[in-house]
């Protein structure tokens, strides 16, 4: 699987689970945060569930840069795979 | 079956906080099936509402979050972790919950990962829907609760 593949997955994941509307959230929209989306931290147990279930990642305890955007769960998804 | 006193070796929870009388069926880490007769002795019938008895919905969703807490648990029990709930999406109260009735209760896991754990439930009495809804919970460390 492509990151390009792997960031239509996330992004599909967080707009029908999370709730978050297509058209506010690119690749490189802030997810977290007083400028983001407005996810919150039971949002990023949520996320890192689906990540686990999806590419048997676990990202508990992994720092918050990683959960800047999609871009970079991507990116950490591609290094640790 | 298990009965109450089964159950009381399975959760923490204690009169009046107690949901669940009885689980008809249990496998461990997917489904279970369990019952809750509501008496007007319950004491949440004083206030909610005089003269007119409902079950309130969040005890309601209590019920369907104890019985998934023993599908969670039933594998043991870490002393450090606490099970605790973290959301509750799309309940819906279909039809009002009354003294007298007895709530058939079945929950089944639908998502696990990282981790939490989600749950579809549903409520019926006398076989027709109640209640249904989705539960997610997760694991924190009992500390961190404590601990701020």
């Amino acid at each position: 699987m492509t990151e390009n593949e792997i960031k239509a997955k996330l992004k599909e994941f967080i707009c029908s689970t999370l709730g978050v509307e297509p058209d506010v959230l690119d690749y490189d929209t802030e997810l977290f945060g007083e400028n983001a989306i407005g996810l919150d931290s039971v949002d990023s147990l949520e996320i890192i569930a689906f990540v686990d279930g999806e590419y048997g990642i676990d990202m508990t305890g992994v720092g918050k840069e990683h959960f800047f955007n999609i871009d970079s769960i991507a990116a950490y998804i591609t290094e640790n795979k | 079956m298990m009965n109450i006193n089964e159950i009381n070796r399975r959760i923490k929870q204690r009169p009046p906080f107690q949901m669940i009388d009885r689980v008809t069926e249990l496998v461990p880490g997917e489904s279970a099936a369990g019952l809750k007769c509501v008496s007007v002795n319950e004491p949440h019938f004083l206030g909610h509402f005089p003269e007119s008895p409902i079950m309130p919905g969040v005890l309601i969703i209590e019920s369907c979050a104890q019985l998934c807490s023993m599908v969670i648990e039933s594998g043991g029990d870490d002393g450090s972790k606490l099970y605790v709930l973290l959301k509750v999406d799309g309940f819906k109260f279909v039809k009002a919950v009354i003294p007298g009735d007895r709530l058939e209760i079945s929950v089944k896991k639908t998502r696990a990962g990282g981790s939490i754990f989600s749950f579809d439930a549903e409520v019926r009495v006398d076989g027709a829907v109640h209640a249904k809804g989705s539960l997610t919970f997760t694991t924190v460390d009992r500390d961190s609760v404590y601990n701020r």
